[in-house]
């Protein structure tokens, strides 16, 4: 019992695979069965409506829009907090300047903020955006910074001693040395981001996925529904999935985690 | 020039100058309805305050957002834990775990409010739900941070299960425990403001939309005012409860 | 008391088999103090392992007063080369706890750990936290610590291997005099020459690929051992012909 094991994972892949079939077969036996609510589906009629919707051609047009606004807002969020977070990292000036504004917009839930913006920018694109980018920004920021505050000091004094410009110093030794906690921060955000496209898109006219699921629910068409949210995960595994191995990729040699 | 310590002050309070100054630049090149001054807001921030009805529905939210913190939290060790220690059990639930993490949880809410109704439970459910990763993943790391010497030491003593787990566990836990808290309450305030913006709600996020729906903007935004004093306030309170609970690990970084 | 009956130990390492250990045939009579002696890799932290009940063997048998040892128990308490003293408990309530582990009240097992906390020359620094200990005054705490236990056996890995050469001697005179005043088995675990010498009453040396006993040393010096004995003539004897042995172990 004391001991916990570390090895051996890959060789239990089939107890994996084991359980999946396990619950989604139960899952399917469970819907089937006489009595189980209306709104209770399996797993097969799930993939079906999604199949359907698909052939139908009409899951396309939203999911480009929900996807196009969570990765609008990611880039820009992301790009910019980043940027500031490297740079806070190197220039203790920036750091204090930033400290307490950005502590205090970082402990407001920004979805708080998107009644309020709407009223203003009303419920378009531009105010979800906003507010996406907004949510976006900060764990970019705060792992940017905390990996260029992690740049071992001996790197910097090196490019000082060959006389490298402060610029140039920033591309070449600042953003590769920080480019695994930026990474771990910039999965972070897209995670974000995808939460925040479907929290947006629950509240006000719209026309996403959220959207969609939020009107099916309402409207008590429970294939449409389940349908979209299946859209939804993949489009957050995928995404996750694709940016883990740009991520892989960019940081070779170096050990990798997700912390959450 | 000035010392270091000095500058970084400066540069602290002109940071917080800066950021009003920008607000109030917006709220002047907008019309005052839809972006309100920085003294509308001041406001109805006290106005708010001492009606009550700010704390009120402050009491409503936290109490159904640490409720679904605290499930969060037992499934979070418990499976997390099990994970740990059984090989199989890893195998069986952890990638699955995994699989899920990046899927926006928040798209399932309609199906939690089908399953658990439109009232407070359904909440307490999301956040549970949406808690439980970060929670999971901490809990995970801290059960195998546990030194093998330290495990042996307890084997050596003959430790059951029960005393491993108060005696050895518990404390090696403790950190990743706060470290999770630490992650999880800004998704909690989320969680529930998201919730509480759809149905029919009390609590902050019910507020929020409340006002902004009256075009009281300057009432919406002192209420996500109120909001990051909030996070602010309970994030601030976790750290300090780590240097105390955690009383013997001094300098290290959250 | 203590015997080790053609033990042998294989470890899997991807798709191959590793013969570490083995076979180890050892006798170990009550009361001695026996040092394992051996390059890094011979496998002598492997046998301390099986004998404590950590590891099993592969083949053979380990064996306490006629028993078979097939798991950690409090017969054989192991001090492991750091101190693994628990950082959220004061040095008194550290050793206070395998008290506690057997049933004692807190208050009680507190009094009685200030025994062990005196034996080994601590007792200023009961409230004291491990974080604010030197290395030696952690290891002499884990040395309480385990002696709290009662057991018939000290398994000690290398204790002395992270501490300096000054603290690793006045060590190593702290042992002995424990030792001498206890009356257990020990099995100390050590690749220092001077030290096995110092502290045993046998010197067994391990050694190959695959690890196994090369020769069983009988120390002749006079008991009890002070740092007087250090420069006692037979040491230079022992020395050189360990240091021989050792050699040959390496190379092999």
């Amino acid at each position: 019992m004391h001991k916990p094991d570390t090895n051996e994972g890959t060789r239990l892949w089939p107890v994996t695979l084991a359980s999946v079939m396990l619950i989604l077969c139960a899952w399917e036996a469970a819907s089937r069965r006489a009595g189980s609510p209306e709104y209770f589906l399996g797993p097969l009629e799930i993939v079906g409506a999604a199949v359907a919707r698909l052939v139908h051609g009409d899951v396309l047009e939203p999911a480009v829009r929900s996807i196009s606004r969570a990765f609008g807002g990611f880039a820009l969020g992301g790009a910019l907090g980043v940027a500031l977070g490297l740079l806070s990292g190197v220039s203790r000036t920036v750091r204090d300047l930033f400290d307490v504004p950005q502590a205090f917009v970082h402990a407001i839930p920004k979805i708080s903020l998107f009644p309020a913006v709407a009223v203003w920018l009303g419920f378009t694109d531009t105010s979800r955006i906003l507010i996406i980018a907004l949510s976006c920004f900060f764990p970019a920021y705060l792992n940017a910074m905390s990996g260029a505050l992690g740049i071992n000091p001996r790197y910097l004094w090196l490019s000082r001693n060959n006389e490298v410009s402060r610029l140039a110093s920033f591309f070449q030794v600042v953003l590769p040395a920080s480019l695994l906690r930026t990474m771990v921060g910039l999965r972070i955000s897209l995670m974000v981001a995808f939460i925040l496209m479907v929290a947006t898109e629950v509240v006000g006219h719209s026309d996403g996925l959220g959207t969609i699921v939020m009107e099916s629910y309402q409207e008590g068409d429970y294939r449409q529904m389940y349908a979209a949210i299946l859209y939804i995960a993949l489009a957050g595994y995928l995404s996750n999935l694709a940016l883990e191995s740009v991520a892989r990729r960019l940081c070779r040699g170096q050990a990798m985690e997700f912390g959450g | 020039m000035t010392s270091p310590k000095t500058r970084a002050r400066w540069c602290r309070i002109g940071g917080i100058v800066l950021l009003l100054a920008v607000w109030q630049c917006f709220a002047m090149l907008s019309s005052t309805r839809m972006f309100p001054g920085l003294d509308a807001v001041g406001r109805q921030f006290v106005a708010l305050i001492s009606s009550a009805e700010l704390l009120d529905a402050a009491a409503s939210t936290l109490s159904k957002g640490a409720i679904g913190l605290l499930i969060a939290t037992c499934l979070g060790s418990v499976v997390g834990v099990a994970c740990a220690y059984n090989r199989v059990i890893d195998a069986a639930v952890h990638p699955i775990v995994s699989f899920l993490y990046p899927v926006p949880k928040l798209a399932l809410y309609p199906v939690v409010i089908l399953v658990f109704g439109l009232g407070a439970s359904s909440k307490v459910v999301q956040v549970a739900l949406e808690c439980f990763f970060p929670l999971f993943v901490q809990m995970y790391a801290g059960a195998r941070s546990v030194p093998k010497n330290m495990a042996w030491l307890a084997a050596n003593n003959e430790l059951g299960p029960l005393r491993f787990a108060t005696d050895v566990l518990l404390p090696t836990m403790l950190p990743f425990l706060l470290t999770g808290l630490r992650v999880a309450t800004p998704i909690m305030l989320i969680v529930m403001c998201v919730t509480e913006f759809v149905g029919e709600s009390r609590g902050l996020g019910a507020l929020i939309v409340q006002y902004s729906s009256y075009f009281d903007t300057a009432s919406a935004f002192a209420v996500v005012m109120f909001f990051g004093l909030l996070g602010l306030a309970a994030d601030r309170l976790i750290v300090f409860a780590r240097t105390r609970l955690v009383h013997w690990e001094r300098g290290g970084q959250l | 008391m203590l015997s080790v009956n053609s033990v042998v130990k294989k470890f899997r390492r991807g798709s191959h088999v590793v013969h570490a250990l083995g076979p180890v045939d050892l006798q170990i009579r009550q009361g001695e103090f026996v040092t394992i002696l051996g390059p890094s890799g011979c496998g002598k932290t492997t046998l301390l392992h099986m004998l404590g009940g950590f590891e099993s063997p592969t083949s053979g048998a380990v064996e306490i007063n006629g028993q078979a040892v097939t798991a950690p128990s409090r017969k054989l308490g192991m001090v492991f080369q750091e101190a693994t003293l628990f950082p959220w408990k004061t040095v008194l309530q550290n050793i206070a706890w395998p008290i506690e582990q057997r049933g004692v009240r807190r208050a009680e097992a507190l009094d009685r750990a200030t025994e062990y906390l005196d034996k080994v020359g601590l007792h200023r620094f009961g409230k004291a936290y491990p974080s604010e200990l030197s290395g030696g005054m952690r290891q002499r705490a884990a040395l309480a610590r385990t002696l709290a236990m009662q057991p018939e056996v000290l398994l000690m890995d290398e204790p002395f291997g992270a501490l300096d050469a000054q603290t690793r001697e006045e060590m190593q005179e702290e042992l002995t005099r424990v030792w001498q005043a206890s009356g257990l088995t020990v099995v100390f675990i050590t690749h220092d020459i001077p030290e096995a010498i110092f502290l045993g009453d046998r010197v067994v040396v391990l050694g190959g690929k695959p690890g196994t006993v090369m020769e069983d040393c009988a120390i002749d010096l006079p008991r009890p051992r002070t740092s007087a004995t250090k420069s006692h003539p037979k040491v230079l004897e022992y020395r050189s012909h360990l240091w021989e042995l050792i050699r040959r172990a390496s190379a092999a």
